[in-house]
């Protein structure tokens, strides 16, 4: 008898405790914002169209850069040496362009590949932040199956003990709990988030820097090009094909312009990202500028590719 | 002599407008029917072009080896956010153990109360 008495009271102890873990939880936690997803979304979306319209922009300038090759190649002897590929010591599948003789399609093309995976690791970056940010992780029907578990579960704890706490009661309680646990959850996740923000923002501006030194570089590419182009239907006088490779540069120029600053308006847009999870409106403006920026960019590249 | 990432695209293109101004002059003496200087313009403003062209190559090389840094590092920073995402899943694991926990209470006691009466 003295033996089931006190089984009884370590029970209901242990009960009491978790109560207590329960309330400590809600007070340490307080009430936690839910945290707005629309602008992680509205971020990894922006920085997939940076992506690809970056890639479309390296298309164009590699594919402008071959046929000027293949023009100069006719004339000089360099230029075909250039393109005579050599062995990578250091790596079986290696290739490495002749050393001061190699050609510039090659590096563009290599060029590109590095662009290429630079925006893929941002993409990746954001895409896990969209992940964290999301309401899937702690999903509402996750919890709500979870109270009804913990529900049956004290019923059960209560009856052990000889009793009987009330229907009503135990789902109170049970709700409470679990409306505790997401909150502490939803608060600790938007911690990470806010820690995560501050301390890769210098990251997300060198990558920035990195984007718009390319776009620059890509418009000396095209500078060259089209300087060498331009200059051969001068010498023949060909004013028709003059006029529209001017229109095909002036173009390419505005592409890499857009792409310059939609890289300019990255770092803006991740810092934005912060500001977006201490206010209670979602703030959309820069993140929303990004994507359009970079939508506009894709659809004057698919122009181009029309005039063509 | 060192140039920052400003500076050489400052000089690439300041090459590529006295590579323009070549041709341009190049383009006046050939229509002035100035056929042997505008040849000889040509012949060096060519050698000027394989320079930027040079450049231009080694601008890139230097993009891919800083971009290869900020790649890892921008790596990393996934990894840790991916570290964050699965702590919070492993929270929400806890939280589904204890409950479990507080649903094993009634038939431990059960049990204990059998072994009791067995004493």
């Amino acid at each position: 008898m003295y033996s089931s008495l006190y089984l009884r009271s370590r029970v209901f102890r242990l009960s009491l405790w978790l109560v207590c873990i329960t309330l400590i939880c809600v007070l340490a936690s307080g009430c936690a914002a839910k945290i707005k997803t629309d602008p992680f979304k509205a971020y990894a979306d922006a920085n997939r169209k940076l992506q690809d319209s970056a890639d479309d922009s390296l298309k164009i300038a590699y594919d402008w850069s071959v046929s000027s090759y293949s023009r100069r190649v006719q004339t000089s002897k360099d230029a075909i040496m250039g393109l005579m590929l050599m062995p990578d010591e250091n790596d079986p599948f290696g290739w490495k362009a002749p050393e001061k003789k190699s050609a510039l399609p090659l590096k563009v093309a290599s060029f590109r590949g590095g662009v290429n995976r630079l925006n893929s690791s941002l993409v990746q970056y954001a895409d896990l932040l969209m992940q964290l940010a999301s309401d899937e992780i702690i999903s509402s029907k996750q919890f709500e199956q979870m109270a009804g578990d913990l529900n049956s579960g004290v019923k059960g704890a209560f009856s052990s003990i000889g009793q009987s706490p009330g229907d009503s009661k135990v789902a109170l309680f049970s709700a409470a709990a679990m409306t505790a646990a997401q909150q502490y959850l939803e608060s600790k996740r938007k911690s990470h988030l806010i820690e995560v923000l501050r301390s890769n923002q210098k990251e997300v501006e060198s990558a920035a820097g990195l984007g718009k030194e390319a776009a620059r570089i890509l418009a000396a590419v095209m500078r060259q090009e089209y300087n060498d182009e331009s200059a051969e239907l001068a010498r023949k006088a060909s004013v028709e094909p003059l006029l529209k490779l001017d229109e095909r540069y002036v173009a390419q120029l505005q592409i890499l312009r857009a792409l310059h600053d939609a890289y300019d308006q990255l770092p803006v847009a991740h810092q934005q990202l912060s500001s977006s999870l201490e206010s209670e409106s979602s703030q959309l403006g820069q993140i929303q500028a990004l994507y359009e920026n970079a939508l506009r960019i894709q659809h004057l590249c698919a122009d181009l590719k029309k005039t063509k | 002599m060192s140039f920052d990432k400003e500076s050489k695209c400052k000089v690439i293109e300041t090459m590529q407008a006295i590579y323009r101004n070549g041709q341009i002059l190049e383009m006046e003496l050939r229509f002035s029917d100035r056929k042997e200087e505008a040849e000889e313009v040509w012949r060096k403003n060519t050698r000027l072009s394989t320079e930027i062209d040079v450049l231009i190559g080694k601008t890139m090389d230097e993009w891919l080896g800083e971009a290869a840094t900020v790649v890892k590092r921008l790596d990393k920073a996934s990894g840790q956010l991916q570290d964050s995402i699965d702590e919070i899943g492993a929270a929400i694991n806890t939280t589904q153990k204890a409950i479990k926990v507080v649903g094993a209470f009634d038939d431990a006691f059960n049990t204990a109360m059998k072994v009791m009466k067995l004493l």
